[in-house]
């Protein structure tokens, strides 16, 4: 790979030849003559692969706007806001659980590391306006999407949360099951756990304390990152 | 840049020379950046780990993904070599992250992923120092002023 034909075209005009021969022979790292040889990023060679790279960058970022791929998220440890003007979903179950920090977490506090949370799954859920914003200490990270016409949906939507408020209605609601025999969505909870499920599932004015929330696919249209000194 | 005429005999050394001589060897600056991106890539994400496994293949590729990223970084730095590999490998990886974990580190992670990638991918060993484009721009004009001199003296 060393491209060696080249050393004596270049570099052998009249003005400087004949005093930078030999250093480099003799010990390639430690000069600071005149010519050193390093190796060095060729610009046109590396246009090769930063073009094509820029281009399916801009695709992914323009096709996740318009909701086409689906994103996965896997924030939390810290807890962030979610609010929606409406949810609605087919396939809900809710029961509580704990979730554990990594081990000395500077967020766990007299906790032990622990966070009791209400974990709720739905199968199939669109959500109108979602709004998620993150305290990070003096600024808040935001994220917004589905305003327009086409909504966020998300298939296995699981949240882990600390609270939930908004207007709920309920189909065929079965409420005081055991955890571990739900089988309304594709998640199932520790034996001997409290536990509610339901057909389908309407929240308006949601809004939740959540510490992680996952999904098997989240269509994000409209999706909008920024910082903001307001969270949702 | 020093004058060629006043270095001295023997080379300097020190550890500050040393670390110079190592980074020439390698694309120092492309390898550190991959590595970076997948560290900050992985930074972003905190959800527990009995949520990723609950969630299965797709939610572990969120974290192999970032984690691969760190590792060939510092293939780059350590086996330069084999730079080439790394490096595609490292893009298809960084842009990968844009779907499987937040947004590719909200894109800082993608972006200094990508970033250190095409320079390793363009980084060539042995090269000639830099000049400026002044100063090729002079020797240029230096090399056509004596090329036409001896034109003229053939003619003649």
């Amino acid at each position: 790979m060393a491209s060696s034909p080249d050393v004596s075209s270049a570099g052998n005009t009249p003005e400087n030849s004949g005093s930078d021969t030999p250093p480099e022979t003799l010990n390639d790292a430690g000069t600071t003559t005149g010519a050193p040889r390093r190796g060095r990023v060729r610009a046109r060679r590396a246009a090769v692969m930063a073009v094509p790279a820029t281009l399916v960058a801009a695709t992914l970022a323009v096709l996740t706007a318009q909701g086409a791929l689906g994103v996965q998220f896997a924030i939390s440890g810290m807890p962030f806001t979610v609010t929606a003007t409406e949810l609605n979903g087919t396939g809900f179950e809710q029961f509580g659980g704990l979730d554990n920090m990594a081990e000395g977490s500077p967020n766990a506090g007299d906790t032990g590391g622990q966070v009791l949370v209400v974990t709720s799954a739905i199968k199939n859920a669109t959500l109108t306006k979602l709004c998620q914003s993150v305290d990070l200490g003096g600024t808040n990270l935001l994220i917004t999407a589905g305003s327009g016409a086409n909504k966020v949906t998300a298939t296995d939507l699981t949240t882990d949360s600390t609270e939930l408020s908004g207007d709920a209605a309920f189909n065929n609601i079965e409420i005081g099951n055991d955890a571990s025999t739900l089988n309304k969505a594709n998640a199932k909870g520790p034996i001997g756990v409290f536990s509610q499920q339901a057909d389908t599932v309407r929240i308006a004015n949601l809004r939740q304390t959540n510490y992680a929330t996952t999904a098997g696919v989240f269509k994000l249209p409209g999706l909008k990152l920024r910082f903001s000194d307001s969270g949702c | 840049m020093p004058d060629p005429h006043s270095v001295p005999d023997r080379p300097r050394r020190g550890p500050r020379l040393a670390f110079r001589g190592w980074r020439a060897r390698r694309p120092f600056w492309g390898g550190l950046l991959l590595a970076l991106g997948g560290g900050e890539i992985l930074l972003t994400e905190k959800a527990s780990l009995k949520v990723v496994l609950h969630i299965g293949m797709q939610g572990l590729a969120g974290y192999l993904l970032p984690t691969l990223m760190v590792l060939l970084g510092l293939l780059i730095l350590f086996n330069p070599s084999q730079r080439l590999f790394y490096s595609i490998t490292g893009v298809l990886l960084s842009l990968g992250t844009w779907l499987t974990s937040n947004l590719g580190g909200f894109f800082l992670g993608l972006l200094l992923g990508v970033t250190g990638s095409c320079l390793a991918f363009g980084w060539l060993p042995d090269q000639e120092p830099r000049v400026s484009r002044r100063e090729r721009r002079r020797r240029a004009r230096a090399e056509a002023r004596a090329l036409t001199a001896e034109g003229a003296e053939g003619t003649a």
